[in-house]
């Protein structure tokens, strides 16, 4: 009779823990999608030094409704594209925005690195209504960064989608990444891509067979 | 007691639901009235949200978001908050193209000095983003993929947009749509109620909090 008790508790507990079907606290869930559905299908950073400060500048291109067909059946959706720095050896080359940032993105913001760990810096613009993302047009996003540790790093960009708990919270509390397919590594840290520099990227778009770029530098 | 176990466990196994089921997909007018909806009820929770924060605790200080029913520009605003015990620590502008942004105030950095540079780099980044887009756009030709005519379309409608974003500029200035203070929740009333411009004061995380600029009631 004990051992049976103390097995039902345990298994309330693992269930209060566990609750639905977000395992995760910080995710919610998000309709199962590809990442044909939200990552750009085209895009173009260009990061360095201007004589005021770093900073980083992002290009994104969707090229067809379907290809933001995620964002456009939830009105909750948010997208971050992300530059993040390698700072595992504390050499980053950006560190977090600072001074000037914008963005044509529906709704943009300054995301915050508040629960970010320091290996990794995140200097994004993120978008709070996704949804109202349009294909066939450029899409910017721009910000001054302070200065890492580093004259030079590697950078990684990602496409994050996400969503916001409930619709009217535009707040950190209220801002979840997707429990599944929620970040993809459009160009990963393994791609070679250093900043100061500048570098384009294609996702699945079979119009664009290759590619240099050089921003201006 | 068995019996009372049982029925809990297979209570709890079969009560819990899923809240955060995504809503139906939505055709582009609803996604709007939905967008709408939300912006209202968010300008709800951060109007019913502060009222409580100056009920229970004028006092304390908070960092604030003001957001504006109407543009205004840099001086002027800088100048009405002077007058007050509540000190800047960034701005909010959106353009004539859909765009918006900031200026988020250095340590140390001055409002004066924060207006001198956040002028100066709305016009930097406006040139810079010109030059980079006219540069992928030669770009295209030389490549093997060379003729992509939709790309070629957008590129040349954000290069016309541009030049339209800076012939605004230099026409009226930055359009400040809203400002981040830090001060007391009482003076943010304060400047509230004395200052019918302003749309709603809405609190500000200590974590940081990605927000968003709220539209301008003209929009």
């Amino acid at each position: 009779m004990k051992k049976l008790i103390s097995a039902s508790l345990m298994l309330l507990c693992l269930l209060a823990i566990s609750g639905n079907s977000n395992a995760d606290i910080g995710t919610r869930y998000c309709i199962p999608t590809t990442s044909a559905q939200y990552v750009p299908s085209k895009g173009y950073a260009d990061i360095g030094f201007d004589g005021v400060s770093r900073y980083v500048i992002q290009y994104m291109y969707w090229r067809t409704s379907a290809r933001l067909s995620f964002f456009k059946t939830d009105p909750r959706s948010t997208y971050e594209p992300d530059a993040i720095f390698y700072n595992y050896d504390g050499k980053a080359y950006g560190n977090a925005p600072i001074g000037y940032w914008y963005s044509d993105l529906p709704s943009p913001y300054v995301d915050t690195q508040f629960s970010d760990g320091p290996n990794e810096k995140a200097v994004t613009i993120g978008s709070a209504a996704a949804s109202n993302i349009n294909p066939g047009r450029f899409y910017i996003t721009k910000t001054r960064m302070t200065s890492g540790g580093g004259t030079s790093s590697r950078v990684k960009l990602s496409s994050q989608r996400g969503i916001r708990d409930p619709s009217s919270c535009y707040t950190t509390n209220c801002s979840f990444g997707c429990n599944q397919n929620s970040n993809y590594f459009t160009v990963p840290f393994q791609s070679g891509y250093t900043a100061p520099g500048a570098r384009v990227y294609w996702w699945l778009d079979p119009t664009t067979r290759d590619e240099r770029y050089t921003g201006t530098q | 007691m068995k019996r009372l176990f049982l029925l809990s466990f297979f209570y709890l196994l079969f009560s819990s639901t899923n809240v955060y089921a995504v809503e139906p997909s939505a055709g582009s007018t609803d996604l709007v009235v939905k967008q709408n909806a939300a912006i209202v009820q968010r300008i709800k929770n951060a109007n019913k949200k502060f009222a409580e924060l100056l009920a229970q605790s004028p006092s304390k200080n908070v960092n604030t978001i003001i957001h504006f029913r109407n543009s205004t520009t840099l001086n002027q605003i800088a100048t009405k908050i002077s007058r007050y015990n509540l000190g800047i620590t960034g701005f909010r502008f959106s353009d004539s193209q859909g765009g918006s942004g900031g200026y988020t105030l250095k340590q140390n950095e001055t409002v004066a000095q924060a207006i001198k540079q956040f002028k100066l780099d709305r016009a930097l980044f406006m040139k810079r983003d010109y030059n980079l887009t006219k540069k992928i756009l030669s770009n295209l030709s030389k490549t093997r993929s060379a003729e992509d005519p939709q790309i070629s379309v957008a590129l040349s409608n954000r290069l016309s947009n541009i030049q339209q974003m800076q012939v605004q500029f230099k026409t009226r200035g930055l359009q400040i749509v809203g400002v981040e203070l830090k001060g007391t929740v009482s003076a943010n009333d304060q400047f509230r109620k004395e200052n019918n411009f302003v749309n709603v004061v809405e609190i500000q995380s200590t974590s940081g909090t990605p927000q968003p600029s709220i539209p301008l009631l003209n929009q």
